[in-house]
């Protein structure tokens, strides 16, 4: 308590000292605070430069530094205040130092004045104190109080010119120091100016073949995407790093050399740009900005006639072929057209046409056939559109789509299972007509058996008629294959004659031949169905496996979260479901594969209403593995008898499907089979004649060797003003540059001595010419290109002494070719009598098989024919020899063409098959072999030969994605 | 040699590991420990002895150890889990390992095979049956009667338990019991095999894939004697005990019936050797389900049947006494010996001695061993007068159908086929009396065949007159059942296509099925009738 008084009292200032103390605060305050602010200038300026670096780093110090100063202000007036509000201090201040025994006995007093001593009264205390304080030397103080006031004087005098220096040097660094100080997400609030005299130039892209030009800056400006603008201007201030910016990229500015600056921005969307000096990670924006608008190119538009709209090919039966006719236009050019397909996941284009990039509108045509492999194969939607790239080279090639022309196509097995349908309702005539003629009892009298016979042929015209009209529909694209068309109207024909027989003459004989017939036919179409099921049965499963693969891809999409995955799964549901449902009706093997697709269906959704994705994966896969073997599900390799099993108890299954007729569809087929080998190797020998007649002798291509080359170089010299690169289809450059194509192919076969070749590649060459001169000719009334009319004509007049020359060559060579083959003539001939005899004895053997009628009058046409050819060959003569060897060619192809073709099951696609010839054939893709490749070169030769123009270059774009 | 008690194995096992321990100063103890206890969980899975096998594996104290882990994967198999086999064996460092190979293949197959399929289960009776297609379900209840008797069979004749629940996978197809079991797909084609013992299951193929179904029931009892064998001499039994056992005791289950050793097994080996394709017993290969031929197995087949049967023949419990000392022995041949004072040569000799003494019995050629070629136009005419009969009875002309049928010989009438086939155009032409007269008498068909049983049924049944005449038509109908469950007389015992009664016959009263009974009538219907 005591202790506390004592404190209170120390604060008091006795009077005397409170003068004092005044008097030296007077003399020293204006000076001080002088100093005090100039140094506070001096020290912010310091921050504000430090600041300026722009990083993070550096302003943090900066702000540090500023919250530092400020605190020590404060701290500094606090510790004034206090030390003159208590006596004590200001003794010690004052005089601590000058007197210190003076002071020391002055706050001794001062003591004494708060706390007497026992026996000391008050008064005399104060009366100590006033004396020690009185003591204090007075004016020793006011002579301090003016030499600190010099000194702090001084010192912001100082101080004041270190600012004024550094505002003079440095004085718009401490702005941007500030502004940078203030920055929020690296961009200053303040915008200042840091270029003078700007200028702005934009150069479109080459591609739109536009001049650049000078624009106003800061100002609003619409320009195509792609544009690149050229920014310059004077700095107003050194040392900046400055940017053209958007307000996230920035380009830099470079020294031009002229003392300005220069930067290029590529416009890719509408932008603000601004000029901006960069601070370490700041940037400072110039206050004002240029807007520029990018004009983007659009995607091509494209129409296609009819669309949208949806076709149902299971329902319009009559559509057999989609017209598709398109116009594509876009704002800058385009360079290719195609025909996309899409069904699911899988995709398909298709070129229709290929541009030169400059072309704003085109116009075509194509047509989609319903019996197209990806329609046939595709068993969900297939969406038609015609897409149209453009030659945008900035951001791309865009490109623009039609609407779609949507086909539903029928279900898997539902064209077979229509087809089977229909040869069913045929077998179940001819079952009733056989019942009906083996329960009917021949009349005795001969008017009743006239009328039985009438009444039977009319039966029979019946259903003739529609065996007939069975076997010549189309089920959704779909036919009966026509070598079992031949099998089944060549037996059919036994029933007419037969019938026939008996009508002439109506005994009982000749009924018990119209029975046998009818019973033989029955057989045969029984196992034509039987095996035509089976067959549509293991093709249609595989389908449908790869449609159950495509589900459980779904699922595992589904497990992934995949957008793609439901409706993946949802196609390939609906696809399953119908295509099982239509399987079932495929006899013995379809109902066992259909009830199976049906039962995993099942499961599958059973899993899928559990959102067991991974389940119905799994299960999805089962069924695809399945599908993928489509055996019948319990089989025996063995052949007759009853297998035995694990069980030992199992009678294992036979194979229902194997019909009885079956041993007679078989015959038929090795028949076939046979006459398709003869005509293959009847084909090779005319080829080996052919080749022989016309294969040139070392000798003679030495001799002409150096002519060869020399001519073609000439040749290559007559077209070197044609372009390379051509255009639209029915453009003159794009004929122009076929035909120097082909003049060079020409020159390349000559330099390979492939004389033949060249004469070909030559003609089409001036084919090409003469339609690229007609073309220009059109062109000419409206103002063409008369420079390219004159290389047209300029390539013609060199060209064609060359091809007229090239084929007396070729004619030379021929004709000395014949007469060294006119020596091997005997040989050709005893080949052509052994193929002769071949035809012959296919011939009667035909005739057991039970091949067609017309087939076996080709065939022995052919026999005779191959027979004069043979005896034209043993005389010499190969002129008649090869013309006989032709017709009966002919005639062989013929009879294969009344048989039915090998390759034709009138299936959509082949899987493998129980009737021979079934098999797939791989093409070989275009590295796999040099066979295909000189094939492919080959077709595109022939396809240049001369022709009819019209189609010409439809057939070579279709020809050129056939080979690829 | 003599063969380890099972039970003992363990306590074998941790003494070869000790004296490995002490000769190996100690050096890969561990491993030893590990692979001597994954051996005995094989074994104890193989004798389905599956907490034991979990227990073995749980001590060796690897449950990260490739071998353990396929071990584990062998016994989820082997309960039927065959996704969590599947996951157990998917990490790389346990495909790299060979024992993983097989059960790797085999849990992958089964888990797709089985995925999203139902489970059918009667507690009571310890079956589970799982479906592949759920369409077959209906065949359940006919499944858990036959387990149930032939288990008891089984356990008489051979005296063994079987542990619960008898697992049974019903597939599809060969495809995926190929699959499920590991056989090759072309031997389950080439011999047309339908059902597999193995990884502790019964897998068999569905009735439904056959043309007419299969002896199904009878498949089931053959397989299930395999899993007890199998169980009692810790699969160790040679093939030709295997097969013979499971033949002997396939139809074991059930009264004897008419087709049972018609032909005599005896007769189609004597014509097997005939045409060399008999085998010795101790070299049938790995299955007879591999063998080359379907002819070849049905001769093995026969082999085995007969071989075993002369064995039954020497004593009430000698194959109970033979499997009871291959349990300990392991060796066929010396359990023969210990058991009949013979070892397996003697046999072996002993009866090709009695086989030849036997008379010569003619095999019709409907069994395929047959090398009568001449006949083959013949059977030709056969085939098409048949299946235009069949064309005109589908048509609903049965007289011309008979007449069709006349032109066949009327020997050949003795393949059930054909008589079937006669009966049914008969019963179409009102001609009951001769249609009973071709499927009255088993004797005069050289085979039993679903349909066949299923017309006999029907006619026995429309011959039924309350009061006077009663119903026989139960046996023909579960005959038929059992082997062609999902014809639709069989299962509906009517038929499908059954003409319309005459205006004054009496109308044939509607069957009253009992509910298991509905429900197959129900499932062969919409077999038959699919959308």
């Amino acid at each position: 308590m005591k202790k506390a008084k004592t404190e209170q009292r120390g604060a008091e200032v006795p009077e005397g000292l409170s003068k004092i103390a005044t008097a030296w605060r007077e003399a020293v305050r204006l000076p001080r605070l002088r100093a005090w602010v100039s140094a506070w200038v001096l020290f912010v300026f310091g921050a504000m430069l430090l600041a300026r670096v722009g990083t993070p780093r550096a302003r943090l110090v900066a702000f540090v530094l500023i919250c530092a100063g400020v605190a020590l202000t404060v701290i500094a007036a606090r510790l004034e205040r206090r030390t003159f509000s208590d006596a004590r201090r200001i003794i010690a201040r004052l005089f601590g130092k000058s007197e210190p025994e003076l002071a020391s006995r002055a706050q001794r007093a001062l003591l004494l004045s708060y706390q007497p001593p026992d026996g000391t009264s008050e008064a005399l205390a104060r009366l100590h104190l006033s004396r020690a304080l009185s003591a204090l030397p007075e004016e020793q103080v006011k002579s301090g109080a003016k030499r600190s006031a010099f000194l702090f004087g001084a010192a912001a005098l100082v101080l004041s010119a270190a600012s004024l220096g550094t505002c003079a040097l440095r004085g718009f660094g401490v702005v941007e120091g500030a502004d940078i100080l203030l920055a929020r997400s690296g961009r200053a609030p303040v915008e200042l100016g840091y270029l003078t005299e700007p200028e702005l130039v934009a150069r479109p892209p080459e591609y739109l073949h536009e001049p650049e030009h000078r624009n106003a800056v800061y100002g609003d400006l619409m320009l195509p995407n792609g544009t690149l603008l050229t920014v310059r201007g004077r700095p107003v201030h050194d040392g900046r790093t400055l940017v053209l910016t958007d307000g996230s990229a920035r380009v830099p500015f470079f020294d031009e050399g002229s003392g300005k600056l220069i930067a290029r921005w590529p416009l890719t969307a509408t932008v603000d740009l601004r000029v901006a000096a960069i601070f370490g990670d700041v940037v400072i924006e110039e206050p004002l900005a240029t807007h520029v608008q990018s004009i983007a190119d659009d995607p091509p538009r494209v129409v296609l006639e009819s669309a949208p709209r949806e076709v149902k090919l299971a329902v319009d039966t009559d559509v057999t072929e989609i017209p598709l006719r398109y116009e594509a236009t876009d704002d800058h050019g385009m360079r290719e057209v195609h025909l996309v397909l899409r069904a699911g996941a899988k995709e398909e284009r298709r070129m229709l046409a290929k541009l030169d990039g400059e072309t704003r509108v085109d116009r075509g045509g194509s047509t989609l056939r319903v019996t197209d492999p990806f329609v046939k194969k595709s068993h969900v939607p297939v969406f038609v559109t015609v897409e149209a790239k453009d030659n945008d080279a900035v951001t791309g090639p865009k490109w623009g789509k039609s609407e779609a022309i949507v086909l539903i196509p029928p279900s898997v097995a539902q064209a077979e299972a229509l087809r089977l349908a229909a040869l069913m309702k045929v077998r179940d005539q001819y079952v009733d007509a056989l019942a009906r003629r083996l329960t009917v009892s021949l009349p005795k009298g001969d008017t009743e058996r006239h009328q039985l016979a009438e009444a039977e042929t009319h039966s029979s015209e019946n259903e003739r008629e529609q065996l007939d009209t069975a076997v010549r529909s189309s089920y959704i694209g779909l036919s009966v294959p026509k070598r079992l068309t031949a099998l089944l109207l060549t037996h059919a024909a036994k029933i007419d004659k037969a019938m026939g027989a008996f009508s002439r003459a109506p005994s009982q004989k000749g009924f018990d031949n119209v029975v046998a017939a009818t019973e033989k036919f029955v057989s045969v179409l029984d196992a034509v169905i039987a095996g035509l099921a089976q067959k549509d049965a293991r093709s249609s499963a595989k389908e449908l496996a790869d449609v159950a693969d495509d589900m459980a891809t779904g699922f595992f999409g589904l497990e992934a979260a995949s957008p793609e995955g439901r409706p993946r799964v949802s196609a390939a549901h609906s696809v399953l479901a119908e295509g099982g449902a239509a399987l079932s009706h495929l006899g013995f093997l379809g109902h066992d594969l259909g009830e199976i697709t049906q039962a995993y269906l099942l499961r599958i959704d059973r899993a899928d209403k559990a959102q067991d994705n991974l389940h119905a994966a799994l299960a999805a896969r089962d069924l695809a593995a399945r599908l993928a073997v489509p055996d019948p599900s319990l089989g025996s390799h063995g052949k007759g008898g009853r297998p035995g099993s694990e069980s030992g108890g199992g009678s294992g299954a036979d194979d229902p499907s194997e019909s009885p007729g079956d041993d007679v569809a078989q015959a038929f087929d090795e028949a076939a089979r046979d006459l398709n080998q003869l005509a293959m190797d009847h084909a090779e020998e005319m080829g080996n004649v052919e080749r022989e007649s016309g294969q040139n002798s070392p000798a003679d291509m030495k001799e002409l060797g150096k002519d060869l080359k020399e001519r073609a170089d000439r040749i290559r010299k007559a077209v070197k003003g044609l372009p390379e690169v051509g255009g639209s289809p029915e453009s003159i450059g794009e004929k122009a540059r076929g035909a120097r194509e082909q003049a060079e192919q020409m020159a390349k076969s000559l330099e390979e001595e492939n004389v033949s070749d060249a004469v070909n590649a030559g003609k089409s060459a001036m084919n090409r010419l003469d339609e690229a001169k007609r073309a220009a000719e059109r062109e000419r009334m409206w103002g063409g290109d008369q420079a390219t009319e004159k290389k047209l004509e300029e390539a013609v007049a060199k060209l064609e002494p060359e091809l007229k020359a090239t084929q007396r060559m070729l004619d030379e060579l021929r004709k000395k070719a014949e007469q060294r083959a006119a020596r091997d003539l005997g040989k050709h001939g005893d080949t052509e009598q052994k193929l002769s005899d071949r035809m012959k004895e296919l011939g009667e053997r035909g005739r057991e098989k039970s091949l067609p009628d017309q087939a076996l009058r080709d065939l022995e046409d052919a026999h005779d024919a191959a027979k004069q050819a043979a005896n034209a060959f043993k005389q010499g003569d190969m002129k008649r020899g090869k013309e006989k060897q032709k017709d009966a060619q002919k005639k062989l192809e013929d009879a294969q063409r009344n048989v039915g073709d090998d390759s034709d099951t009138g299936n959509k696609d082949e899987g493998d098959s129980r009737m021979p010839g079934g098999e797939h054939a791989d093409i070989p893709p275009a590295d796999a072999h040099k066979g295909p490749e000189e094939f492919r070169r080959r077709v595109m030769k022939g396809l240049a030969m001369p022709g009819p123009s019209k189609e010409k270059d439809a057939v070579l774009r279709y020809a050129e994605g056939l080979l690829k | 040699m003599k063969r380890i008690s099972l039970k003992k194995r363990p306590f074998y096992a941790l003494i070869g590991i000790a004296v490995f321990a002490l000769f190996s100063g100690g050096r890969d103890v561990r491993a030893a420990e590990i692979n001597a206890r994954v051996l005995v969980a094989e074994e104890l899975t193989r004798s389905f002895e599956y907490d034991a096998a979990s227990r073995e594996l749980d001590l060796a104290g690897a449950p990260d150890d490739p071998d353990v882990v396929v071990e584990r994967a062998r016994i989820e198999l082997h309960k039927g889990n065959c996704d969590a086999a599947a996951a157990m064996l998917m990490r790389p460092a346990i495909a790299k390992v060979e024992r993983a190979e097989e059960v790797s293949a085999i849990a992958k197959g089964c888990a797709r095979a089985t995925a999203a399929t139902i489970l059918e289960k009667d507690d009571a009776a310890g079956v589970e049956v799982r479906f592949q297609d759920e369409n077959d379900k209906a065949l359940f209840p006919g499944m858990v009667d036959t387990v149930v008797k032939a288990r008891e069979a089984i356990s008489r004749d051979l005296g063994t338990d079987f542990p619960r629940p008898t697992r049974i996978v019903v597939v599809r197809d060969s495809l995926t019991l190929s699959v499920m079991t590991g056989l090759p797909y072309s031997a389950a084609q080439t011999t047309g095999t339908v059902a597999v013992a193995k990884w502790g299951r019964v897998t068999m193929i569905s009735p439904r894939a056959g043309h007419h179904g299969y002896p199904w029931k009878d498949t089931l009892a053959h397989e299930l004697t395999h899993l007890a064998v199998t169980r009692i001499t810790h699969d160790h039994a040679p093939l030709w005990l295997q097969e013979g056992l499971a033949k002997h005791e396939e139809s074991r289950w059930r009264p004897a019936g008419p087709f049972d050793g018609k032909p005599t097994p005896e007769a189609i080996v004597l014509r097997g050797i005939e045409k060399k394709l008999d085998l010795p017993l101790d070299k049938l290969g790995m299955s007879l389900a591999m063998l080359p031929s379907p002819e070849a197995a049905m001769v093995a087949y026969s082999e085995v049947t007969s071989f075993v049967r002369r064995l039954d023949a020497q004593g009430p419990d000698t194959l109970k006494k033979l499997l009871a000392e291959m349990a300990h022995t392991g060796d066929a041949s010396q359990a023969l010996q210990k058991t009949t004072g013979q070892d397996l040569a003697a046999w072996d000799k002993a009866w090709r001695t009695w086989l030849s003494e036997q008379p010569k019995e003619k095999l019709p050629s409907y069994f395929g061993l047959n090398d009568d070629h001449g006949g083959e136009k013949d059977l030709a005419q056969t085939r098409d007068h048949a299946r235009l009969a069949e064309l005109l009875l589908e048509r609903k002309h049965p007289d011309a159908a008979l007449i069709e049928l006349a032109k066949i010989k009327e020997e050949t009438f003795a393949v059930p086929e054909l008589r079937a086939l006669r009966a049914r155009v008969f019963l179409a032409a009102d001609k009951k009396e001769q249609a009973l007269a071709d499927v009255n008498d088993p004797k005069d068909v050289i085979a039993g065949y679903g349909p066949w049983w299923a017309v006999r049924g029907v006619i026995q049944r429309a011959g039924a007159t309350p009061g006077s005449a009663p119903d026989t038509s139960e046996p023909s109908f579960a005959e038929a059942v059992a082997q062609d469950p999902f014809g639709v007389m069989s299962a509906c015992r009517t038929v499908p296509d059954a003409p319309e009664p005459a205006p004054h016959a009496p109308a044939s009263p509607a069957p009253i099925l009992d509910p298991s009974t509905e429900a197959l009538c129900q499932a062969a219907r919409a077999w038959n009738f699919l959308p």
